[in-house]
């Protein structure tokens, strides 16, 4: 799905973290595997990145239909246990984010076009094509109630992964601090 | 599937510096469908300077058509065809100005649906997606770096300062930090109070003991400080949510200009030195109302946006807290006065927020926001006008016991029933321009009931005894 130009540049962030990454773990190697390496086209969508990257985490113009910023992450020679697990969470997170809100934008939006459509084969066409706001607050109303459940099932996994995130970068922190591995 | 805005980065990156030039607008209405966006590749190929300026385009283009392969839909190979296709390139000769496209703009001013949401009167304000899609800088790849002089405008603007602090209006004013100032988009001509800290001084003021100096200091000083730490927390918290909608897009955290651990760093920090600050400087009493204050707003008020419309209620509680804590601040103990200022403002937050909130419903519902002019608009309005109308009950209550003289129950009358109008229109009508009205008489309600409560405030019962012994 890539093209050639922009599959060069993940790679290259891709290989300098498996050539030297020593796993202490085995779900750690099969995590680093399969997921380090896709997560980056999803959520760059494909497109080339104009910017030099150097040793940073880099930020992104918003996900077209999700409206997340994607990130992209920086993996530098020996990473600790701590570093690969907080930045594969956080490339997990974005991935479920992006999908999530995708999705969810597709439905919020899918919805208001065919109204406008139902409504607007009732009128002539010289008149203009418009709900109002009553009608529309009929819709987003149905909206929310109808998502309710997802919404919620989001919002803990969301809380979960979130306070899961600042853990580990709170861990690395204090990892800086005291120089030793936690 | 159209891919136009991400056409129109690569534009600006060249230089043009305008989002919408001829070329982009041409080559945004040649991205929409597959056969044109074929033509399109067809004619650069054979054109030198297209090749050169636009080479970026290709790979765009390439990865799209690669989708539209993967999509299932035929496309045949262009490197051996192409030479076939240039003769019926028809659209370049035309003139650009019989084509159709839509900018944004164009497109919010045709779309009835969005202007009667929205309103006609000044669409600049609800362009906040407008404005940060024609900025460069938000839609490239930015490191994720401190910058240190960027620090106290991200941490003021964490904090959500216009809300918070007082001496922001310094800011505006350009009187500190002028550096601070111009990082911030807002109009000139506007000045916003931070509207907490001044709710804990009128408590402060209002409050029954003498006043002393250093502790109103520290009290506002430490009010201030926790509704920063609880608007950073709720940020940190917030970020996919706040990403969605046009109001909050520029939030610090949606826009990756400091990590997470740092805000919330920032807010632990900027709590515990507020609830200190109080602790030490003020009262025990302030501290632990301070403390429940932080809780309801990030343990109770950001979970519970997402569930149900009870959230209004606990964010008027969140609202009406402070003057209690600059009451107590002062003496010490709850009175029925602190209860009055809290009922005053607990009834306030409902024309404000509903208000405020009706415009923004779209916003809110795709958000997954649970408010009550989304889920029950007869609801909204009824509370407003029942509040605002409540609002001259409490005004007259105040002088009844003791808490003002007489003179603020008729000062106040005007400007309650003014905001009872106001709601009353909003309640028979209510659309975008009355719920502006509305929300914008509110801003200007509150400091003027509360500068109108401090100067007839009841003589304090010192000053009755020094008088006596004179």
């Amino acid at each position: 799905m890539l093209s050639l130009n922009t599959v060069n540049l993940y790679l290259r962030f891709v290989c300098t973290c498996n050539s030297s990454f020593r796993p202490l773990n085995k779900t750690v190697i099969k995590n680093l595997s399969s997921k380090s390496s896709t997560s980056v086209k999803n959520t760059n969508q494909g497109k080339k990145i104009d910017v030099k990257l150097g040793k940073y985490d880099y930020v992104g113009p918003p996900h077209e239909k999700a409206n997340i910023r994607p990130l992209i992450f920086y993996c530098h020679d020996r990473e600790t246990r701590l570093e690969t697990l907080y930045r594969q969470n956080r490339e997990e997170t974005q991935d479920w984010n992006i999908t999530f809100w995708s999705h969810h934008n597709e439905k919020a939006s899918f919805v208001k076009k065919k109204l406008q459509e139902k409504y607007a084969n009732n009128y002539s066409s010289s008149e203009p094509k418009s709900l109002t706001a009553e009608e529309m607050s009929v819709f987003y109303k149905s909206f929310l109630d109808e998502n309710l459940r997802t919404h919620s099932q989001y919002n803990k996994e969301w809380y979960k992964r979130n306070f899961k995130n600042l853990y580990l970068a709170f861990l690395i922190v204090l990892e800086k601090i005291f120089k030793r591995k936690l | 599937m159209i891919l136009s805005k991400d056409v129109s980065i690569f534009f600006w990156d060249k230089g043009n510096g305008i989002s919408h030039s001829r070329r982009s607008k041409l080559l945004q209405y040649l991205w929409q469908g597959p056969f044109q966006m074929y033509i399109f590749r067809c004619f650069c190929l054979n054109v030198k300077n297209f090749k050169s300026r636009y080479s970026s385009c290709f790979n765009i283009y390439s990865s799209h058509l690669r989708f539209i392969s993967n999509s299932k839909k035929h496309v045949p190979n262009l490197v051996k065809k192409r030479r076939k296709y240039i003769t019926s390139i028809t659209g370049f000769s035309h003139n650009t100005k019989n084509l159709q496209f839509s900018t944004d703009a164009e497109k919010k001013e045709n779309d009835k649906e969005y202007v009667q949401e929205v309103g006609k009167e000044s669409p600049k304000k609800f362009n906040f997606k407008k404005n940060v899609n024609s900025k460069p800088n938000s839609l490239m790849w930015k490191e994720q770096k401190i910058d240190y002089k960027d620090l106290p405008a991200l941490y003021l603007s964490l904090a959500k300062s216009r809300l918070t602090d007082l001496f922001t209006c310094l800011i505006e004013l350009n009187i500190i930090f002028p550096s601070v100032r111009q990082s911030w988009n807002f109009k000139s001509g506007k000045f916003r109070l931070g509207l907490v800290a001044m709710t804990a001084m009128a408590g402060y003021i209002m409050g029954d003991s003498a006043f002393d100096p250093s502790t109103f200091l520290l009290c506002s000083l430490g009010t201030a400080l926790i509704s920063c730490s609880a608007n950073s927390i709720n940020q940190f918290f917030e970020v996919p949510f706040d990403s969605q909608m046009n109001r909050t897009q520029n939030r610090v955290l949606v826009r990756g200009r400091l990590t997470p651990l740092h805000a919330v760093i920032f807010g632990v920090t900027c709590g515990l030195s507020g609830l200190s600050l109080l602790h030490f400087g003020v009262n025990g009493l302030t501290a632990f109302l301070g403390m429940t204050n932080l809780v309801l707003y990030t343990c109770i008020y950001t979970p519970l946006k997402r569930f149900s419309i009870f959230n209004t209620w606990v964010g008027a509680i969140v609202g009406a807290i402070p003057p209690i804590m600059g009451w107590t601040g002062c003496t010490g103990s709850l009175n029925v006065g602190a209860f009055i200022l809290g009922g005053i403002l607990f009834a306030w937050q409902f024309p404000h927020f509903n208000a405020l909130s009706w415009n923004l419903r779209p916003d809110y519902s795709r958000a997954g926001y649970r408010m009550m002019s989304v889920t029950n608009p007869g609801l909204c309005r009824r509370t407003t006008l029942r509040f605002s109308a409540s609002l001259i009950a409490l005004s007259i209550l105040a002088p009844v016991l003791d808490v003002t003289t007489w003179t603020f129950a008729f000062d106040s009358l005007p400007l309650n029933l003014y905001l009872t109008y106001l709601a009353w229109k909003f309640y028979k009508k209510s659309d975008s321009q009355n719920s502006r009205k509305l929300f914008r008489f509110s801003l200007i309600h509150l400091p003027l009931l509360l500068t109108l409560m401090i100067i007839s405030r009841a003589s304090k019962p010192k000053e009755e005894k020094e008088k006596v012994e004179l």
